[in-house]
C-alpha cells in the first residue's frame, strides 16, 4: 500500500487534435448532461411548489414529521464530500496520486454515511406508515398528508438514487486512480464525476430547507 | 486563466479557494437552520431560506464546479438551463397563485353577463 503509484500515460483519442480539446469536449458534454439533470429535477421542484401553494398548512404540519437534525447532518456530510471530491481532482492535477486515491475513498465514505442516515430516516417514516400516495397508512390531522410524503419520497428518492450512482462512479475512479491513470495531463473522468457529484450536493442544498425547515 | 501555467493547459485552483468555500458552506448551513427557528412570517422565512440556498448553490457552482474559471460555452448551458427553470416556475406560480383572481374579476374585466363557471357545474355535458 505504501509504495508510490506509477503514472500510466494517457493517449489522446485519435479523433481529437490534442488533450485540451479532448478535455473541453468532455466537459461541454458533461455540462449539457448536468443542464438536463437540472431540468429533470425542475419538474419535481415545480410539483413541490404547486402542491405547497394548494396546501400551505398541510406542508408546515407535515414538515414537522421530518427530523431536521438528520437533514442538517446529511447537508454537512454532502458538503464535506464535495470538498474531498475537489481535493481528489486537485491531487491528480499536482501528481499526488496516492493522495488522490485517499480523497476519493473519503468521498465514497461520506456518500455511504449519507445513505445510512437516509436509510434511518426512511425506516422511521415507513414504520409510522408515512408512505407516498395510496400507500399512506397513518392517522393524521390533515387529509392531504399523503401528498407531502409522495413528494418527499420522490424527491429524496431520486436524489438518493443519484448518490448511489455517484458511489458506483467513485468506485470506478478509485480503481482507475490506483492503477495510476490520473495525473496532471489526464484527469478527465475525475473532473466529470466531480461535476456530477457537486450537482447532487447542489440539489440537496435546496431539498434540505424546502422539506425539513418549513414552518 | 487557462494559459497561466506551462505544464498542461488547466488552471490549478489554489487550495484556499476550496477550503474557503467549504467553510462558507458550513457557516451558511448553520445560518439556514438558525434562520428557520426564528419566526419572520411564512413568506419572509421562505424567501430567506431560498436566498441562503441560492448563495450556497452559487458558491458550489463558482468554486467547486469551477464555473468561475470556466469557458463561456459551459456558462451558456448553465445559464440557459437556469433561465428555463425560472420560466417553468414563474408561469406555474402565476397560474396557481392568481387563478382565483381571474375567476373573481372576469365579470368586471370582460363585461361578461355572468361569472364563468367550471364546466361540471353546467348541464352541457350531461
Amino acid at each position: 500500500m505504501n509504495k508510490e503509484i506509477k503514472i500510466k500515460k494517457h493517449e489522446v483519442a485519435h479523433h481529437f487534435d490534442n488533450s485540451e480539446q479532448e478535455f473541453n469536449s468532455a466537459k461541454l458534454g458533461m455540462w449539457a448532461f448536468l443542464g438536463q439533470e437540472i431540468l429533470f429535477f425542475s419538474g419535481l421542484f415545480v410539483a413541490y411548489i404547486i402542491f405547497r401553494m394548494m396546501h400551505p398548512e398541510m406542508f408546515i404540519y407535515a414538515s414537522k414529521h421530518l427530523d431536521w437534525k438528520m437533514g442538517a447532518l446529511n447537508t454537512v456530510i454532502l458538503i464535506l464530500s464535495s470538498f474531498t471530491m475537489v481535493m481528489a481532482v486537485r491531487s491528480a492535477q499536482v501528481n499526488k496520486l496516492k493522495q488522490c486515491v485517499n480523497y476519493l475513498i473519503a468521498t465514497f465514505s461520506f456518500a455511504g454515511m449519507f445513505m445510512v442516515v437516509k436509510g434511518f430516516e426512511y425506516a422511521s417514516k415507513i414504520s409510522h406508515g408515512y408512505l407516498p400516495a395510496k400507500f399512506f397508512n397513518a392517522e393524521s390531522a390533515h387529509e392531504s398528508l399523503h401528498i407531502f410524503f409522495g413528494i418527499y419520497f420522490t424527491m429524496t428518492g431520486l436524489h438518493g438514487l443519484h448518490v448511489l450512482v455517484g458511489m458506483g462512479l467513485i468506485i470506478w475512479l478509485i480503481i482507475k486512480a490506483k492503477k495510476g491513470h490520473f495525473y496532471e495531463d489526464y484527469y478527465t473522468p475525475l473532473e466529470m464525476v466531480g461535476l456530477y457529484w457537486h450537482l447532487v450536493d447542489l440539489i440537496w442544498i435546496f431539498l434540505f430547507p424546502l422539506l425539513y425547515l418549513i414552518g | 486563466m487557462s494559459k497561466d501555467n506551462n505544464h498542461g493547459h488547466h488552471f490549478i485552483v489554489p487550495v484556499k479557494f476550496y477550503v474557503g468555500t467549504l467553510i462558507a458552506l458550513l457557516i451558511l448551513t448553520v445560518i439556514t437552520v438558525a434562520a428557520a427557528q426564528i419566526d419572520l412570517g411564512a413568506a419572509a422565512n421562505n424567501v430567506l431560506a431560498m436566498l441562503i440556498a441560492s448563495v450556497k448553490a452559487g458558491l458550489v457552482i463558482c468554486f467547486f464546479m469551477g464555473m468561475f474559471w470556466d469557458k463561456g460555452f459551459n456558462r451558456i448551458i448553465l445559464f440557459s438551463t437556469l433561465a428555463f427553470f425560472g420560466i417553468f416556475i414563474t408561469f406555474c406560480v402565476l397560474d396557481i397563485g392568481f387563478r382565483g383572481d381571474t375567476y373573481k374579476y372576469e365579470k368586471g374585466k370582460y363585461n361578461l353577463k355572468q361569472v364563468v363557471t367550471p364546466l361540471k357545474e353546467n348541464k352541457y355535458h350531461d
